[in-house]
């Protein structure tokens, strides 16, 4: 049986802020069900290595990964930004085992490869389910996802978030263990008896022309339709620059199936936009639009999902958020009705953490292959 | 308060402090984010708007163009069904007028020896009443029988009515032929006159009278044409649609101004068709009149229309007036017009080209 306990401080010291999450958590902490994992969302601003020290330095014996976001939520405190939220995992039945890898920008499919190999270990069982901190910035996303596939296959569940550092896209960090990191990959693996269910959902909705990626280059669309790229955003922003609120719906293969890229940034000279991952070439194109409520409802949609799916007779323990940054920029002050709508939907009880991402990992319109998502709410229920 | 709780509340306070700091270092940035967002919005909606009225406009017109094709797939699949119609009905006419031919020959062929048999015959009896003018009492009683002296005044008559017959048939079926051009559908120079005048005499038993109407007069008044290049069988299919319509009006007329002279005690006027042909520069003109009611204002700017009638349901398709306006304006670059007046009448005016120039016939020659 898994247990959790959730500690939430949005104190922006760091040392006050790490006492009161251990406190929080060793208050819900039973001795009957041991501490074996925690996992840590913080702001970009904390002293993150003394935090990871203090937490590492009251629980000697867990496995802790970890990284800043653009924003945390949990059962405790809701949403905030500039807060720490810890979960620790209890369980005698339950194993997890964390792997990093590093240098993603250097080798992403190594990186990811070396994250599974080393979580692994000496394992002989074959894990349930993975969780992934993974960086958000950098390289080309998809590449980890596809490396994560590669070792655990192309169905396994997965299910993760890209670190952030509040939208100034200039470093975000991943932990593991005491150690803090950048570029790098941590994952858990998890063992034994654990239920789970997810709901992916996101809201928007392709609107106006549709276009073809017809010039793509690392992380960014130089052309589309034989144009620069920027002449798409142009058209409809009337030169302000595309950001992320707006994002491009890729159209799958086989027709009206689609994800989403979020524009983080251009070049006005060379009408090339930025993106946090390799686009593919030759793809149906349009940018996307969601209205605060087209947000909610998506949030909405996704839990009822997990909850629908979710196995067993028992009611789920824990309830893992991976939201993407750019929900929580357009929702603005109505963000924490994503946490009310959670909390409404939810069973007594259930606790839940989440944060706001530089994109999702999990699979794609809830049953399909895993992928990485941007502009998604991913709802993964444990228990 | 005791120091503890003082120093509680300082704790709490400070961090209240350090929250509200930071909340307050943000707002700014989230304001900018904001108005840019509201900005962007804007900009995203106009032109969405901009783009729907465009896709409206279009489809508005791609609606009216659907519209118009419709009309003209109708129109075309009427005029198709309408022009099969008069060509079954030419093969029929040329199927009758060739069945009808041969044996009428014979008849015709034979009516003269047939004469001169009577007429021997006859001679040989006068030849042997003069020799045996006491014949025996059996010949004495079948020439009582017979009549003879009344055969002898009668055969003549008969055998002119024959002539007379064999002679009308014979021209119905070469006015049938004529009708039906079967074997002239070809651009060609033809006599105009021929044409309508064939195409009266398949009007003939519409012409007639009856108990209930008097019989159309119809009035001809040809001026000397050259002959006009044309569909011969085009141009009597106007003919047709014209004089039908024309019957059709003067019958409805009559029927009218009988009961209304019924009730005011007054003779009703003659029915009766005008035709009149004339060389009008480089052009023939042809004018078919009646003295019916004639046509109301507003239904006169529909006549040409596809699929106007005012004739009950199942006895006109609204096709007659709008293939023949097509057969004169495309297919002979001329012009149909109509004029009407309420209880004077209505008259039809063509006027074709008697020479068309080079690849100006609308159909292909």
């Amino acid at each position: 049986m898994l247990k959790v306990a959730v500690g939430h401080s949005n104190d922006p010291d760091s040392e006050v802020a790490v006492l009161e999450v251990i406190e929080q958590c060793l208050a819900q902490c039973q001795p009957d069900h041991p501490v074996i994992a925690g996992l840590l969302l913080v702001a970009i601003d904390f002293d993150h290595q003394f935090i990871l020290d203090r937490i590492c330095d009251q629980f000697p014996d867990i496995v802790l990964i970890g990284g800043t976001t653009d924003g945390e939520l949990s059962s405790q405190l809701q949403f905030h930004q500039d807060s720490l939220v810890l979960t620790l995992f209890c369980s005698k039945d339950i194993q997890i085992q964390a792997g990093v890898g590093r240098h993603l920008s250097q080798d992403t499919l190594a990186g990811a490869i070396q994250a599974i190999t080393s979580a692994k270990g000496s394992n002989p069982q074959t894990p349930k389910l993975c969780l992934t901190i993974a960086e958000g910035m950098g390289y080309d996303s998809n590449a980890v996802v596809e490396g994560l596939h590669q070792v655990l296959g192309e169905t396994f569940p997965v299910f993760g978030g890209a670190t952030a550092d509040q939208q100034r896209f200039d470093q975000s960090y991943q932990f593991f263990g005491r150690e803090v990191l950048t570029d790098a990959v941590v994952v858990f693996l998890m063992y034994g008896e654990v239920q789970f269910s997810c709901g992916v959902a996101h809201g928007w909705q392709p609107i106006g022309k549709s276009a073809q990626l017809t010039q793509v280059g690392p992380n960014k669309v130089v052309e589309i339709d034989d144009t620069r790229a920027l002449d798409l955003y142009d058209y409809y922003l009337k030169g302000l620059r595309p950001s992320p609120e707006y994002p491009l719906a890729i159209f799958e293969e086989d027709g009206e199936q689609f994800y989403l890229r979020s524009p983080i940034g251009c070049d006005p000279t060379t009408g090339e936009i930025n993106f946090l991952t390799n686009l593919p070439v030759n793809s149906k194109v349009q940018v996307a639009f969601a209205s605060r409520d087209d947000v909610l409802t998506a949030t909405q949609d996704s839990f009822k999902t997990a909850l629908d799916r979710y196995p067993g007779t028992q009611s789920p323990e824990f309830a893992l958020i991976f939201s993407c940054c750019t929900r929580r920029q357009i929702l603005g002050t109505r963000t924490e009705e994503e946490c009310q709508l959670i909390s409404q939907l939810a069973p007594s009880n259930l606790s839940f953490m989440g944060f706001y991402t530089y994109g999702e990992i999990g699979p794609s319109e809830t049953d399909g292959p895993v992928r990485l998502h941007h502009e998604t709410f991913i709802t993964l229920l444990l228990g | 308060m005791g120091d503890e709780s003082i120093a509680q509340r300082l704790k709490e306070l400070e961090k209240e402090n350090r929250i509200l700091k930071k909340q307050l270092s943000r707002s700014k940035a989230d304001r900018l984010q904001l108005e840019d967002n509201y900005a962007r919005n804007g900009s995203l909606l106009r032109q969405i708007i901009e783009d729907l009225e465009s896709s409206k406009l279009v489809l508005e017109e791609r609606g009216q163009a659907l519209e118009l094709a419709l009309h003209d797939i109708q129109r075309m699949q009427g005029q198709l069904i309408e022009s099969e119609k008069m060509s079954a009905l030419g093969v029929l006419v040329a199927g009758v007028a060739h069945e009808i031919n041969n044996p009428v020959g014979f008849i015709y062929g034979n009516i003269g020896h047939l004469e001169q048999y009577t007429i021997a015959l006859l001679e040989l009896t006068s030849l042997y009443e003069e020799i045996y003018p006491s014949p025996h009492e059996r010949i004495e009683a079948a020439i009582e029988a017979i009549d003879l002296p009344f055969l002898r005044r009668d055969i003549p008559k008969v055998l002119k009515s024959m002539w007379v017959g064999a002679e009308r048939i014979l021209e119905i079926v070469k006015s049938l032929r004529n009708f039906s051009r079967l074997d002239e559908a070809e651009f060609k120079a033809v006599d105009l006159h021929e044409g309508i005048d064939s195409t009266l005499m398949i009007l003939q038993s519409q012409l007639k009278g009856s108990p209930d109407r008097p019989q159309i007069e119809v009035v001809k008044r040809y001026s000397a044409l050259p002959l006009v290049q044309c569909y011969p069988g085009k141009l009597n299919q106007v003919f047709m649609n014209i004089l039908v319509n024309a019957i059709d009006a003067l019958v409805e007329c009559y029927t009218h101004r009988l009961k209304s002279a019924d009730s005011t005690e007054l003779t009703p006027e003659e029915p009766m068709i005008c035709i009149e042909t004339m060389v009008q520069g480089d052009d023939v003109k042809i004018t078919i009149s009646d003295n019916g009611d004639g046509i109301p204002l507003a239904t006169q700017s529909k006549l040409f229309d596809p699929f106007f009638t005012t004739k009950e349901v199942g006895k006109g398709t609204g096709l007659g007036l709008s293939i023949s306006y097509q057969i004169i304006v495309e297919n002979h670059h001329g012009k149909l017009s109509c004029h009407s007046e309420l209880s004077k009448g209505t008259m039809f005016t063509i006027v074709i080209p008697i020479v068309q120039k080079d690849d100006r016939s609308g159909t292909k020659r």
